[in-house]
C-alpha cells in the first residue's frame, strides 16, 4: 500500500482525514503525533485509511539495542569533542571550550535516541512500503527536522504545514528551511520567509486547517458565550476581557526572559485602571497549556503584586475558539491569538512591550492589529468596551486586512489537495520521445521501459580482472542479465545473483540468470532471501558506484556476505579526464543522457580516490586497468620516466608524467579489489 | 502606431501617457494623501526641499500632478504655473489648490509653451525619474529659468549603486536588474554627469542634497541590501511612521540633518539644485568636495571629526537633538538596524563619540546579542560536520546532529551569558 509519513500534531488531524478520503493509504506516524492515539486515529481510519505507529514497526527489544547504539554514539562523540577547542566559537561565544564540550555532550545519549528510533522505523517502514510524502508540522525540533533530512537523503518529497502564523523575524535555527515547501496561512506568514530569500513558490497560501473550526463556533456565538460563561463561573452582566500570556523560546540572544511576567503584569495593571474607572468586566487569563500544573499560582503573585485579587479573574489552559469568541476584545502580544480574534470578528489589540521590539515589530501600522503599550493598553480595552464607534473602527481595520493572514476556512481539504501535488506520483509511462535536456531523464519513471542509454551487452572487458573462477556472482546494476549469462557461459557452474531496479530489464535477466532483486542494494536483505553469510565470492560493479548516493555504506553493507577470497570487479568513470578538466577550466560542467557527465552520476572518483574509497570501506585494490577515452587518442606526452607540460589552450598541466598522462586520457578505471581483513572496522586510518 | 519607435521613444511615451488614466491619478492622489508608510517622510523631505531653495516670485512645476510641491508656496506669496501631460492630473491640482490662484496648463515637458527666461523657480518633483533624455529635458527647463534662476528636480543617483556594487562585490547589472524593466524604469544620473551637463548648459550647482536613506519601498537604499535594515522586517519598522510622532521625528532628522549633509553615494536619490548661472570652476570644486568625502566615508568612516565638519548647526547641537530622539526606543531600535548595515563604515567605538553612553551600550547590546545569535547558531550547525563525529552522528545517511541544534541552541546561549544580562 502507498503511504505517507506524517508528524502532523493532533490538531492537524482533519488534514490526514481529507487526504486518505481521496486515496487509500497508510499513515505512518511517530507516537504522539495526529493518528497515533485511538481518538485520532479513528477519523482517518472512518474515511478509508490505515494507520500505523512508526516505533511498532520496530521488533521487540530493538528500542533496548538502539539505546545502546545511542550510548555508543554519545560516548564517541564525547571522545572525539574532547580534543576540540573551537577557539573562534569560544571568542566570540565568550564561552570556555570545557564549557562548550559539557553541553555537546549534556543528555547527548537521550537526545539521540528518539533521532535513531526515528530513522530506523521510518527505514522498516521504507522497505515495506512505497512511501510517497513526509508532511511534518515543524522542520526544526529534534524529531521534525530528522524525519526532513531522512525525507531528503532518501529524494522524498517533504513538506512542512505551518503550525503557526510566522509574524516576526525567524531567528537563529528557525532560519534553516529544509522543506521542499512550507504551506502558510495567509500570504504575511511567508514574509519572514521571503526575509531568508526563500522563494515565493516554495511558499504556497492555503491557510490553517486548524481555524476551520471558527466557522461553527462563530455561527453559534451565543450558545459557545453562554457556555463559557457558565463554564468559568462569569458575571453575565459584564463583557469578557481575555488575556494570551506569551512566553520566551530562549532561542535567541534577544529573548526577554521575564516576558510571561512582564506581560500578565502590564494587562493586569490595565484591568485594575479599569476596574477604578467603574467599568465591570470579566477577565479569562488564557495560558499555555504546558504552565497548566503551576501557571494559576504564578499569575496569583504577579495579581497580588498588582493590587488584583486571585477570585477577580479566571485561568483557562484549553477552549481556546470557545474563550475567543466569546470575548468582547482579546489581548496579546504578537500571537496568533490576534488573528484567530481576526477570523472570530472579535476585536483584538496587540500589546506592546518596547523591550520586545530587537526582534522586530511583528505588526506593521498597516497591519490590520490595534497595538497599545503600557501608557494606552487601558484606554484602549476601556475604548473597545464602552465606545461602539471605535470598537467598529477597530474590526473594519481587521477585516480590511483578514485575506492578508488567512486563506479562509475549508483549509484542511485545501491542504490535503496541496499535499497530493507534492507527493511522488505513482507509476507512469514516461512521454513518447526523447527529452529536450538530460535532466528532464531524472523525473522520468525508471523501471517500465528499457532506457535507451543503456546496450544490452556483456561487460566482458571485466573478466580478465578475476582472480580466480567465480562460484556464487553477485551483479549489482544486472540490467538485462547480459554479463552474467556471458559468465554462466564461460564459467560453468557459476550461480549469479543480479541486483535490478528497471522492471523490464529485471524481467529478461530473470530469464538468463540464476535469481534477479528488484531492490536497492542498501534495501536488499540477504538473510532473507536466503543468501549465506561469506558466500559471494565475486560481485560485479560496473558503473554502478558513481549513481548511489552513499556508495561507501553499500560497500559496508557487503562484507558480511563476502567469502574471504571475495573479488570485487568495478568500472568506474574517470574524473580527472582531461576533457572534463578542460570543460571546468572553461566553465562548463553540462550534464549528458550518457558518459562521464551522465545526469544520473552523483558521485565522483579519480584514480586515486577509487583507491581511497576501497580502502575507507575495507577493501584494497588489487588491480586495475584503464579503458582510453578515444576521444583522447591524438593527446601524445613524454616517454615513460620523462614529464612534460600539456597544453590544453586554457589550462596547462606542468611537469605531466607518462602514466599522469595515461590517467588523464582515461575514460574509465576498471578495478580489482579485496577484502582487506578488517572486517567491520568503518574508520578510516589515513 | 505604424512607425517604427525606438526603446526610448516608447519608454517617453509610456511615461508620459500613464498618468492620463484617471484611475492612475486617483491611485497617485491617494498615495500622496495617505500618510502611509513611509509617503509621510519622503513627502516632507521634498516639499521642504522645494520650500527652502525656491527663489523670486515665478514658479514653475514641471510634472506638477497633485500640486503637493507648489501648493504650499502660494501661501508664501509665490505665483505658480503648474504644466502636466494629463488634464486629469491637472483637474486634481486644481480641487487641491481650493481658492488659491494658480495657473494650470497641458503640455509637454521637453516642450514648454513660455518664452525664454520666463520664471525665477522651476521646480519638478519625481517627474525626470521617469525619463532617459534628461539631458535634453534640462536644457528646455533651462531655457524658461531666468538667468540667476534655480531648477530643483530629483534624480536617482548612479554613483550610489556602484558604490554599493564595488564594496558589496555585486555586478552592478544584477542590483538595477529590477529597474531595467519598462514599468519599473528609474532615472539614474551620476554626479560627474550632473556637473557635466550643468557645465553644457551653464547651470551652477547650488546644492545636491542627498535624501531616500530610509524611505524604503520603491526607495530602495542599496547600502542596507542584506543588513537587518531590509525586507519585510525593516518595512514594517518603517511603516510606524505614519502613526508615531517621534520616531516619523526621527526619520526626518536621519534625512534631513544627516543623510542630506553626505553625498550622492550614500542614498539612492538626491535633490538637484542649479542655477541659471556658469560656474565650472564652482562646479567642479562641489565635484572635487563630493569625491573628496565619499573617500573619507569610504576608508574612515562616519565619526564626530568628519561630522563635525559637515553639520551646519555645530557637532554638539546636532549631538544633544540626536541623543534626544534616541530616548524614544523605537527610534534607537531604528539606529540598531541601520548599524547593522553600515557596520564596515562606522567603526563600533565611533558611536561613543555621539551617542550618550546609555544610548551607546544599548545599540551595542542589540548588535552584540544579534552577532551572539549568529555566531552561536553557526556553531551548533557546524560543530557536527567534524569528519570524526560524521559516523556516531549518521544514522542511514541522515545527520543527527542537526537534530540537536534547537536544545543546543538554547543550551548555548544561557552558557554564553546571553540572558543573564538585564534580567
Amino acid at each position: 500500500m502507498e503511504a505517507i509519513v506524517s508528524l502532523l500534531w493532533g490538531k492537524n488531524t482533519d488534514v490526514l482525514r481529507h487526504y486518505v478520503a481521496h486515496r487509500r493509504r497508510l499513515v505512518l506516524m511517530p507516537a504522539g503525533f495526529a493518528g497515533s492515539d485511538a481518538a485520532s486515529a479513528r477519523p482517518i481510519q472512518e474515511a478509508g485509511g490505515a494507520v500505523q505507529v512508526l516505533e511498532m514497526l520496530l521488533p521487540e527489544g530493538r528500542i533496548d539495542e538502539i539505546r545502546a547504539d545511542a550510548g555508543r554514539r554519545a560516548a564517541t562523540v564525547a571522545h572525539v569533542v574532547e580534543q576540540q577547542q573551537w577557539p573562534a566559537f569560544s571568542a566570540q561565544l565568550e564561552c570556555e571550550a570545557e564549557r562548550i564540550r559539557g553541553l555537546l555532550t549534556r543528555k547527548l545519549e537521550e537526545r539521540l535516541l528518539p533521532e535513531l528510533v526515528l530513522v530506523e522505523a521510518l527505514e522498516v517502514a521504507r522497505r515495506q512500503h512505497a512511501i510517497e510524502l513526509v508532511v511534518v508540522n515543524e522542520d526544526v525540533t529534534s524529531l521534525g527536522k530528522t524525519a526532513a533530512l531522512w525525507a531528503r537523503a532518501h529524494e522524498i518529497p517533504v513538506v512542512h504545514l505551518a503550525h503557526s502564523e510566522i509574524l516576526g523575524e525567524l531567528y537563529t535555527v528557525h532560519r534553516e528551511f529544509h522543506a521542499d515547501a512550507m504551506l502558510a496561512f495567509g500570504a504575511r506568514g511567508t514574509e519572514p520567509y521571503r526575509d531568508l530569500g526563500i522563494e515565493e513558490q516554495r511558499l504556497p497560501v492555503v491557510g490553517n486547517p486548524a481555524w476551520d473550526r471558527y466557522e461553527a463556533f462563530v455561527a453559534q456565538r451565543a450558545t459557545v458565550r453562554r457556555e463559557v460563561y457558565r463554564h468559568y463561573g462569569l458575571n453575565e452582566q459584564a463583557p469578557l476581557v481575555l488575556f494570551g500570556t506569551t512566553w520566551s523560546a530562549r532561542l535567541s540572544a534577544q529573548d526577554i526572559c521575564d516576558l510571561y511576567e512582564r506581560t500578565v503584569r502590564a494587562f493586569l495593571k490595565a484591568v485594575r485602571i479599569i476596574r477604578d474607572a467603574g467599568i465591570g468586566a470579566n477577565v479569562v487569563i488564557k495560558d499555555r497549556p504546558a504552565n497548566a500544573a503551576f501557571g494559576k499560582a504564578a499569575l496569583d503573585a504577579i495579581a497580588a503584586e498588582t493590587g488584583i485579587a486571585p477570585d477577580a479573574y479566571r485561568y483557562a489552559t484549553a477552549d481556546t475558539e470557545a474563550l475567543i469568541v466569546a470575548s468582547d476584545v482579546v489581548v496579546s502580544m504578537d500571537s496568533n491569538l490576534s488573528i484567530e480574534a481576526m477570523i472570530a470578528g472579535v476585536p483584538a489589540l496587540n500589546y506592546w512591550d518596547d523591550r520586545s521590539w530587537t526582534l522586530g515589530p511583528f505588526f506593521g501600522a498597516d497591519d490590520g492589529i490595534v497595538q497599545a503599550t503600557d501608557s494606552d493598553l487601558a484606554a484602549a480595552v476601556a475604548g473597545i468596551l464602552t465606545n461602539p464607534g471605535f470598537k467598529e473602527g477597530v474590526l473594519a481595520g481587521m477585516r480590511a486586512q483578514r485575506t492578508r493572514y488567512d486563506a479562509g476556512s475549508g483549509a484542511a481539504a485545501r491542504v490535503a489537495e496541496t499535499l497530493a501535488r507534492y507527493a511522488r506520483l505513482p507509476e507512469q509511462a514516461h512521454p513518447d520521445g526523447q527529452p529536450a535536456y538530460p535532466w528532464q531523464l531524472l523525473s522520468m519513471e525508471q523501471g517500465t521501459e528499457l532506457h535507451a542509454g543503456y546496450i544490452d551487452q556483456p561487460r566482458s572487458e571485466l573478466f580478465p580482472l578475476f582472480g580466480h573462477a567465480p562460484r556464487c556472482v553477485l551483479d549489482v546494476g544486472c540490467f538485462t542479465g547480459a554479463t552474467g549469462a556471458a559468465i554462466k557461459q564461460r564459467y560453468p557452474g557459476a550461480r549469479v545473483l543480479g541486483i535490478e531496479l528497471n522492471h523490464a530489464a529485471a524481467q529478461v535477466a530473470a530469464g538468463r540468470i540464476d535469481r534477479v532483486f528488484e531492490r536497492k542494494l542498501e534495501d536488499l536483505d540477504f538473510k532473507a532471501e536466503g543468501i549465506l553469510p561469506g558466500s559471494i565470492d565475486t560481485v560485479v560493479l560496473a558503473d554502478v558506484l558513481e549513481h548511489l548516493y552513499d556508495p561507501w555504506a553499500a560497500m559496508l553493507s557487503l562484507r558480511p556476505w563476502l567469502a574471504p577470497d571475495a573479488q570485487v570487479v568495478a568500472s568506474i568513470p574517470n574524473t580527472r579526464n582531461l576533457l572534463l578538466l578542460l570543460g571546468l577550466a572553461q566553465g562548463q560542467w553540462r550534464y549528458e543522457p550518457a558518459g562521464l557527465l551522465d545526469v544520473t552520476h552523483i558521485r565522483f572518483f579519480t584514480k586515486a580516490e577509487i583507491v581511497r574509497f576501497f580502502h575507507e570501506t575495507g577493501y584494497e585494490v588489487t588491480k586495475m586497468t584503464a579503458a582510453p577515452d578515444v576521444r583522447l587518442a591524438s593527446v601524445v606526452g613524454p616517454p615513460a620516466g620523462a614529464a612534460a607540460d600539456v597544453d590544453l589552450g586554457k589550462i596547462v598541466l606542468k611537469g605531466v608524467t607518462h602514466d599522469e598522462l595515461e590517467e588523464l586520457k582515461t575514460l574509465q578505471f576498471l578495478v580489482l579489489a579485496s577484502p582487506n581483513g578488517r572486517a567491520g572496522n568503518t574508520n578510516a586510518e589515513a | 502606431m505604424g512607425a517604427a519607435v525606438g526603446p526610448q521613444e516608447s519608454l517617453i511615451a509610456w511615461k508620459t501617457q500613464a498618468w492620463t488614466n484617471p484611475r492612475m491619478v486617483a491611485w497617485y492622489a491617494a498615495r500622496m494623501h495617505e500618510n502611509k508608510g513611509t509617503n509621510r517622510l519622503k513627502n516632507a523631505v521634498e516639499v521642504e526641499l522645494c520650500r527652502r531653495y525656491a527663489e523670486g516670485r515665478r514658479v514653475l512645476d514641471v510634472g506638477i500632478g497633485t500640486g503637493r510641491g507648489s501648493i504650499p508656496l502660494l501661501a508664501q506669496g509665490f505665483q505658480v504655473t503648474g504644466i502636466d501631460s494629463s488634464q486629469a492630473m491637472l483637474d486634481r491640482c486644481r480641487q487641491e489648490a481650493g481658492a488659491a490662484p494658480i495657473e494650470l496648463l497641458q503640455a509637454d515637458l521637453a516642450g514648454l509653451p513660455f518664452p525664454d527666461a520666463s520664471f525665477d523657480t522651476l521646480l519638478s518633483l519625481n517627474v525626470l525619474v521617469h525619463f532617459p533624455h534628461w539631458r535634453g529635458v534640462l536644457r528646455e527647463w533651462a531655457r524658461v529659468v531666468r538667468p540667476g534662476g534655480v531648477m530643483i528636480f530629483d534624480v536617482h543617483a548612479l554613483d550610489h549603486v556602484e558604490a554599493v556594487a564595488r564594496v558589496h562585490g555585486v555586478p552592478v547589472d544584477d542590483l538595477l536588474a529590477a529597474e531595467r524593466q519598462t514599468e519599473l524604469y528609474a532615472l539614474r544620473v551620476r554626479a560627474e554627469e550632473l556637473v557635466n551637463q550643468a557645465d553644457a548648459l551653464g547651470l551652477a550647482v547650488v546644492a545636491v542634497v542627498p535624501y531616500a536613506a530610509v524611505l524604503g519601498g520603491g526607495n530602495r537604499n542599496f547600502w542596507l541590501d542584506g543588513s537587518r535594515a531590509s525586507g519585510y522586517l525593516w518595512e514594517r519598522l518603517l511603516s510606524w511612521m505614519a502613526i508615531d510622532e517621534p520616531l516619523f521625528a526621527f526619520g526626518r532628522f536621519l534625512e534631513e540633518s544627516l543623510f542630506a549633509h553626505l553625498t550622492t553615494e550614500t542614498t539612492g536619490r538626491f535633490m538637484a539644485v542649479l542655477r541659471r548661472k556658469s560656474d565650472r570652476a564652482a562646479n567642479a570644486a562641489w565635484l572635487e568636495r563630493n569625491r573628496r568625502l565619499n573617500r573619507t566615508l569610504a576608508s574612515g568612516g562616519l565619526t564626530a571629526a568628519t561630522l563635525s565638519g559637515l553639520l551646519p548647526g555645530g557637532l554638539d547641537a546636532w549631538r544633544e537633538e540626536l541623543n534626544g530622539h534616541l530616548c524614544h526606543r523605537r527610534n534607537l531600535l531604528m539606529l540598531a538596524y541601520l548599524c547593522t548595515a553600515f557596520a564596515a563604515f562606522v567603526e563600533p567605538e565611533h558611536g561613543r563619540d555621539l551617542l550618550a553612553p546609555e544610548h551607546f551600550a544599548d545599540v551595542r547590546s542589540f548588535v552584540r546579542k544579534w552577532g551572539l545569535d549568529r555566531a552561536a547558531h553557526a556553531f551548533v550547525q557546524s560543530w557536527h560536520a567534524h569528519e570524526a563525529l560524521r559516523e556516531p552522528l549518521t544514522c542511514a545517511g541522515v545527520p543527527l546532529g542537526a537534530g540537536l541544534e534547537y536544545d543546543l541552541m538554547r543550551d548555548l546561549l544561557d552558557a554564553a551569558g546571553a540572558f543573564a544580562e538585564g534580567a
